[in-house]
């Protein structure tokens, strides 16, 4: 008996599928699924968002800075060879489970697709997401959701359905740790630790308190959205960069992988506050760094401590002509500033051009500086 | 004995290393002064200088007599001193060398054609104009030039007796006559001619590299 009931249901399910399939046959329905079709969102620029971007992409700060996004859904070319006079039209929606049928999610536009037009696409923001997703509030904790293409061939579902993994609200990069200074002339040597790898950040920028005289361009963008603090929280940052004021940026944008860079345009003899924040590929920033002091002193280096010795090189000890304008640009001697484009110390080497471009090689400014420290003596 | 060299003999390429402290205080010791800047800012350890040289040959009458050009590359940084001149401070300093030298050369490797030795001494002198740069990140760069000589002797090592066969192949299809180590003691003299306007840079030292005879 119970082989016997086995068998019925065997019958009635091949009963079913060969009804269901003689039914798509007779309205020429093709069997699809959501591997037949490609969904991607792309930014305004028309980069296509990856999986590790999309993971980061909805931050806090995209929430309240609201961007352009571009959904597009295609269908393969072996799909649209099936597709015959059948039409795709496909739905956007924004939830956790919109491919069920008892669950109404948020739309965010649709497509049509078919034979002919292989690919379609939709406009939409960042904030259609949020909205949807935790009802447009930016500060709420980080959650993730779906963005779905609900996909109908001649009004038939295929047996799944595209979307993609979205997370919303990151709290952003980890904050770098272990900030340390050593004095530089007009400056400082600022060196920090990271937990991140790398692979999800911009960079990084020094913040110096008191701001530098020119503060240089913040490579992040809150959008009025409270600036990170260290414990994830919306209460903003730490000490005198809790509001991430960009008048406090001291440092260009340092690549991601580098932990140390040298600030320019500080005052010798000042004490600065710095710290560091880490930006994220999405302009994303992080809390602040806890903060360091740091004071500005003028170094010595090796041209400095050659001359203070008293040694007498000009570079010119042969003949008179450069030999290679343009690669022997200034013999010793002639300092050429770049870099920092900070104005040499009174003591340095004064700036003139080669004395061996010259007729009459004036004397050696190694010869003229300041006499022997005692200390220099070994 | 050695398998004969079935393709014209006409140039030597060298690559050398070796280690390498430019002689610059050696103007104070000179001098009779204590004073020692390279030191105190570079340590007295030496550092790579790596030269690449190239030489014609000229004739073979008694060896081979050759007549070549050589460039290097020596850099060494450090974290500048801080005024106290005790500490280090945030900025780098560094002092870079590019060598360069016209040279002469003399290779015995008569020894090696008429008795098979695969060790060759030879013999080199030339004249050198070194650019150098004296850098340093809270003030930029400063560029310069010493004017020297240099003389050398050493010796190669042929490894065409490792393999005879693979150095014959070598030689038949891409025309490399002798692949060689070599071992050589240079005394540059990187000084100006003894000017007291020049930045000493000179050292004596010693290279090793590889050699190729085409």
């Amino acid at each position: 008996m119970h082989e016997h009931a086995w068998l019925r249901f065997a019958a009635f399910g091949g009963a079913f599928l060969l009804a269901t399939t003689a039914r798509a046959q007779s309205t020429g329905t093709p069997t699809l699924a959501a591997s037949d079709f490609t969904l991607t969102l792309a930014r305004a620029d028309g980069h296509v968002l990856t999986s590790d971007e999309l993971d980061i992409y909805f931050s806090r700060a995209r929430c309240a800075c609201a961007t352009d996004l571009t959904a597009a859904l295609a269908i393969s070319s072996d799909a649209a060879a099936k597709l015959g006079d059948s039409v795709v039209e496909a739905q956007f929606m924004i939830g956790n489970n919109c491919s069920s049928s008892d669950v109404t999610c948020p739309t965010a536009g649709s497509v049509r697709l078919s034979a002919a037009t292989t690919a379609g696409e939709a406009s939409l923001s960042t904030s259609r997401i949020f909205d949807a997703a935790v009802g447009g509030d930016c500060n709420a904790a980080k959650t993730s959701t779906r963005f779905w293409a609900i996909v109908l061939v001649d009004g038939v579902p295929p047996s799944s359905q595209p979307s993609l993994l979205l997370t919303l609200g990151g709290a952003g990069p980890a904050a770098p740790s272990d900030v340390k200074t050593v004095s530089a002339d007009q400056g400082l040597l600022v060196s920090w630790s990271s937990t991140d790898d790398g692979t999800n950040l911009l960079g990084y920028q020094v913040l110096c308190a008191p701001g530098p005289a020119t503060a240089s361009a913040a490579s992040w963008d809150t959008c009025g959205v409270p600036a990170p603090s260290s414990d994830g929280g919306t209460d903003g940052g730490a000490g005198p960069f809790a509001s991430l004021d960009p008048q406090f940026v001291c440092s260009g944008l340092v690549a991601a992988g580098t932990n140390s860079t040298r600030v320019h345009g500080l005052e010798n003899g000042r004490t600065y506050q710095i710290a560091v924040v880490a930006v994220g590929l999405d302009g994303t920033p992080s809390a602040p760094s806890p903060v360091a002091d740091g004071t500005p002193a003028p170094t010595v280096g090796f041209g400095d401590l050659y001359a203070d010795s008293g040694g007498t090189a000009t570079g010119c000890a042969v003949g008179g002509g450069a030999i290679a304008p343009g690669i022997t640009l200034a013999l010793l001697g002639a300092a050429a500033p770049s870099g920092g484009g900070e104005a040499s110390k009174a003591r340095r080497l004064p700036t003139r051009s080669s004395p061996c471009s010259r007729s009459s090689v004036p004397a050696s400014p190694w010869s003229r500086g300041p006499p022997p420290r005692p200390s220099t003596k070994t | 004995m050695m398998t004969a060299p079935v393709s014209p003999r006409l140039w030597n390429v060298e690559l050398r290393f070796g280690p390498y402290r430019p002689d610059v205080d050696g103007e104070f010791a000179a001098r009779g002064q204590s004073a020692r800047p390279y030191e105190q800012i570079f340590s007295s350890s030496r550092h790579l200088m790596m030269q690449l040289e190239i030489d014609r040959q000229l004739s073979h009458r008694a060896g081979t007599w050759a007549a070549g050009v050589s460039l290097g590359y020596f850099n060494v940084t450090a974290a500048a001193l801080s005024e106290d001149l005790q500490s280090r401070g945030g900025d780098q300093t560094g002092l870079r060398l590019i060598p360069l030298s016209a040279v002469a050369v003399y290779r015995a490797d008569t020894l090696r054609e008429r008795w098979g030795s695969p060790l060759v001494p030879y013999v080199k002198a030339g004249l050198d104009c070194t650019l150098l740069r004296i850098s340093d990140t809270s003030q930029g760069n400063v560029n310069g030039r010493t004017l020297g000589w240099h003389a050398a002797a050493g010796v190669t090592l042929d490894l065409s007796p490792l393999d005879p066969e693979a150095a014959t192949e070598m030689d038949r299809e891409s025309g490399v006559n002798q692949t060689a180590l070599f071992f050589e003691v240079a005394r540059y003299a990187l000084d100006g001619f003894g000017s007291d306007s020049a930045l000493h840079v000179g050292d004596t030292t010693w290279f090793a590299g590889l050699m190729l005879e085409l």
